[in-house]
């Protein structure tokens, strides 16, 4: 168990190798500036002592050309289907295609750089929407517990109506006034929440048995294997926007967070230093974010980095099947896709799925490591 | 122990009740129209408008499929809503209704009004413009600003019918439902017919089953005894030259994705574009041969099979034999195995009758784990190869948006689960005594 509290020097202490390091640096680079490395418009325009940045040929006429002058779903007419190692009817080097092009005439590094930068998008958000969800329901399990939050019988007989009529006219309202109700559900959650008692049971009153529900959820997710719920909610409602993909896939991910968060903070709900910290009084609040959370956050930072692996998986398998990410998006999933009719063009597959493997393959190879890292101190 | 066997046994069926509920729903809510993607199945397209033949088919095909049943037992809805709104049998007044009451106008002075405005459709005296604009917006804000007399005074006769505020309210349907209806029905044991032939779904689902099944035994066959030699080796003679470039070669081949390397398979070994001496594979699919058994389908198709055991054998290896080795090296350093080697016993013997047998057991929760794997996994390797297995009927059932077949697959899939995760935790205690008492 360790603290969090210099992250430089946890990454040193780490070990990463040379490659690893060098890789993330440039996956970061890629995906962040993708839109400057890859692209048929100017970088940088002057002209007339005025710049503009990323401006159509057709508007200006003299700039800085991106070093892979082709986007995504440019079309080149001329070089339809021609290997890397053949010969392109090319205006000059500069507009070389050096990966090959699609069966439409797609430029496939263009397509492997806006690529990495949806694997990175999809990849940040998944953990992050499945780690806040996940955190919450271990926090909710595992320390508040099955005989953490008493609430008073008036409460609760009070409470039941409260929440019904705020959901009823949540779902069946619109706009600002569903806003609004939202808000009220939220503030009416809040209040019966602080109007309870943390671990100390008054008389008449009853405690909220979170741990035994939030098992049954987990029992529940755990039910339906991945791919057939990602089939289910995303082959059957369509999709205009990422973040139809990214709640599907942070939605399958969250029970492995807080079963993992939800172990550790059981081990270190017991610690002395815990029983000593309540004893001077300080809040609980307080308690769970300084003393415990640091604490416990270790495995879930390698669940994190295997998540992130997960995730650029699932959606590379998922839009080779042609779900999930709008159509006429360019990942790496669906350019492996294309690859499925035309079998003599490998290219088209391979240099994609070198890249899938790779980032895979680190992003494991990461979580191993912090794995080892937690395991050895 | 019978206590928790019984208590883990009655907790299966209240979590298979709620699956089922839950992808009852999601059916529901689902946009497509299910009796219209059956007519157009069968030929009858609605492209046209809705006159004559087509209008009475819908209708029939409705009443036989029993949706003009409500949804569930009951529901708690706005006071302003009507009690059953799938009572409505023309879909366009449906429709049309359910997106206005929706906006806050009284159901039961909305509805006739609407089928009154649907019958107006195709008289030449009517703008029929602003009918389809209304029709396709369902804002009674077309009607009112409409030019034509007789939309205007309808546009006027809907917003006088405009609702402030509502009540919720309870509506007990009784058993006279669409869940309770299919429910039944699947505890009778018929799911119903597919909507592609029309065939009935257990036939549909047995024939796909059995090329998943064996495609998934055959796996496990090869995979995990293998698994056991190669961890029990790799930690039996660790500074071997040879087993290290194997656990390196598992390493990597472990995050190799199932998708891209049966692509490349079939890409390059099954086809003449790269040398006819690389086109060792026959080309993908499968042959059915109707008439004869089911082991001389297998038999018959086996030369097939062997490019989709290959791909997800390896899977399956690379991930066994890391888990294994790792659990392993765990036990070594145990108490146990010190005092193993002060007696004397040879090095072979204690990491073979000692560590193993404790090593293996998380991993027999992998094993009982491995059926559900095995048929998540199938999905994509089977769409891959085209072989006509469960994977790759509920890839093009959802597509086709054929909701009978889908749900026999999601409850056989579910029920799977379920019982595979059973047998693991009874096989655990039965194993662990600790378990067994706590």
């Amino acid at each position: 168990m360790k603290s969090l509290g210099n992250i430089s020097g946890f990454i040193k202490r780490m070990g990463l190798s040379r490659w690893q390091i060098t890789f993330i640096t440039a996956f970061l680079f890629i995906g962040i500036f993708h839109n400057f490395l890859a692209n048929e418009d100017l970088i940088v325009c002057y002209e007339k002592s005025k710049i503009g940045i990323l401006v159509p040929l057709s508007v200006c006429n003299s700039g800085l050309p991106a070093p892979i002058p082709y986007s995504a779903n440019y079309i080149d007419k001329f070089n339809r289907n021609v290997g890397p190692f053949d010969k392109q009817e090319i205006a000059s080097i500069h507009h070389r295609h050096w990966l090959g092009t699609g069966p439409l005439g797609r430029d496939i590094l263009a397509g492997l750089i806006h690529g990495s930068w949806v694997a990175l998008y999809i990849g940040f958000y998944t953990v992050l929407f499945s780690l806040l969800i996940g955190i919450f329901f271990a926090f909710i399990s595992g320390y508040i517990g099955d005989h953490g939050l008493y609430i008073s019988k008036g409460n609760i007989l009070l409470s039941i109506p409260l929440l019904f009529i705020t959901v009823f006219y949540t779902l069946y309202t619109e706009g600002l006034i569903r806003w609004s109700f939202l808000l009220l559900l939220c503030v009416s959650l809040f209040l019966i929440v602080k109007s309870g008692r943390l671990f100390i049971p008054r008389k008449e009153s009853y405690a909220i048995p979170f741990d035994l529900i939030v098992q049954r959820l987990l029992e529940i997710m755990q039910t339906i294997p991945d791919i057939f719920f990602l089939l289910i909610m995303l082959g059957v409602f369509s999709s205009d926007n990422w973040f139809n993909i990214i709640f599907a896939i942070s939605f399958l991910r969250w029970p492995s967070v807080t079963r993992y968060l939800r172990a550790e903070i059981l081990k270190v709900k017991e610690e002395n230093f815990i029983l000593s910290a309540r004893s001077i009084g300080q809040s609980e609040w307080k308690i769970f974010t300084n003393y415990v959370l640091p604490l416990s956050l270790s495995p879930v930072l390698v669940s994190c980095a295997f998540a992130f692996a997960y995730a650029i998986l699932v959606e590379s398998a998922l839009s080779f099947l042609g779900i999930g990410v709008p159509a006429d998006q360019v990942t790496w999933g669906s350019l492996i896709n294309l690859a499925k009719h035309n079998f003599s063009s490998w290219w088209i597959a391979f240099f994609p799925g070198i890249l899938i493997y790779v980032t895979v393959l680190f992003f494991n190879s990461l979580g191993d490591k912090i794995d080892d890292s937690i395991r050895g101190l | 122990m019978r206590a928790y066997l019984i208590k883990r046994i009655l907790l299966v069926f209240p979590l298979l009740i709620t699956v089922s509920v839950l992808a009852f729903m999601i059916s529901k809510a689902v946009p497509q129209d299910q009796v219209e993607s059956i007519l157009e199945l069968r030929g009858l397209d609605d492209s046209t408008a809705y006159d004559g033949n087509e209008k009475e088919e819908y209708i029939k095909v409705y009443k036989k499929l029993k949706y003009d049943l409500p949804n569930f037992y009951f529901s708690i809805i706005p006071a302003h809503y009507p009690d059953n709104i799938n009572k409505i049998l023309n879909p366009q007044i449906r429709n049309t209704s359910n997106r206005i009451i929706k906006q806050n106008y009284q159901s039961d002075k909305v509805i006739p009004i609407i089928t009154e405005i649907t019958s107006l459709q195709g008289d030449k005296s009517i703008n029929q413009s602003d009918l389809n604009k209304f029709f396709r917006s369902a804002d009674p804000a077309v009607l009112v600003n409409s030019n034509d007399v007789i939309l205007h005074k309808f546009g006027l006769q809907l917003s006088k019918t405009k609702v402030k505020w509502f009540l919720p309210k309870v509506v007990w349907h009784g058993l006279q439902n669409q869940y309770h209806n299919w429910f039944s029905s699947i505890l009778k044991g018929s799911f119903g017919n597919s909507m592609v032939d029309g065939s009935p779904v257990i036939k549909r689902v047995k024939q796909a089953l059995l090329w998943t099944l064996s495609l998934a035994l055959c796996t496990i066959f090869f995979a995990y005894p293998l698994a056991i030699l190669l961890a029990s080796f790799i930690n039996l003679y660790p500074n071997s030259y040879f087993f290290k470039v194997i656990s390196q070669f598992l390493y990597f081949t472990h995050s190799i994705p199932t998708f891209w390397m049966a692509t490349m398979l079939v890409m390059y070994f099954t086809t003449d574009d790269y040398g006819t001496w690389t086109n060792i594979f026959p080309s993908v699919g499968i042959n059915i041969y109707p008439d004869k058994s089911l082991i001389t389908q297998i038999y018959y198709n086996s030369h097939k099979l062997i490019l989709p055991i290959v791909c997800t054998t390896l899977h399956s290896l690379a991930f066994l034999t890391r888990i294994l080795s790792r659990s392993i090296h765990d036990q070594l350093s145990q108490p146990y195995i010190t005092t193993a080697y002060s007696k004397g016993l040879s090095r072979k013997n204690v990491i073979l009758k000692h560590a193993l047998p404790n090593a293996l057991i998380p991993f027999i929760t992998l094993f009982v784990a491995s059926f559900p794997v095995a048929l998540s996994g199938s999905v994509i390797t089977e769409v891959i190869f085209n072989i006509p297995g469960l994977g790759r009927l509920f890839y093009n059932s959802i597509t086709v948006a054929d909701w009978n077949v889908t749900f026999c697959v999601l409850t056989f899939i579910a029920t799977v689960t379920v019982i595979s995760y059973l047998i693991g935790d009874f096989l655990y205690a039965w194993i662990n005594p600790k378990i067994r008492f706590s």
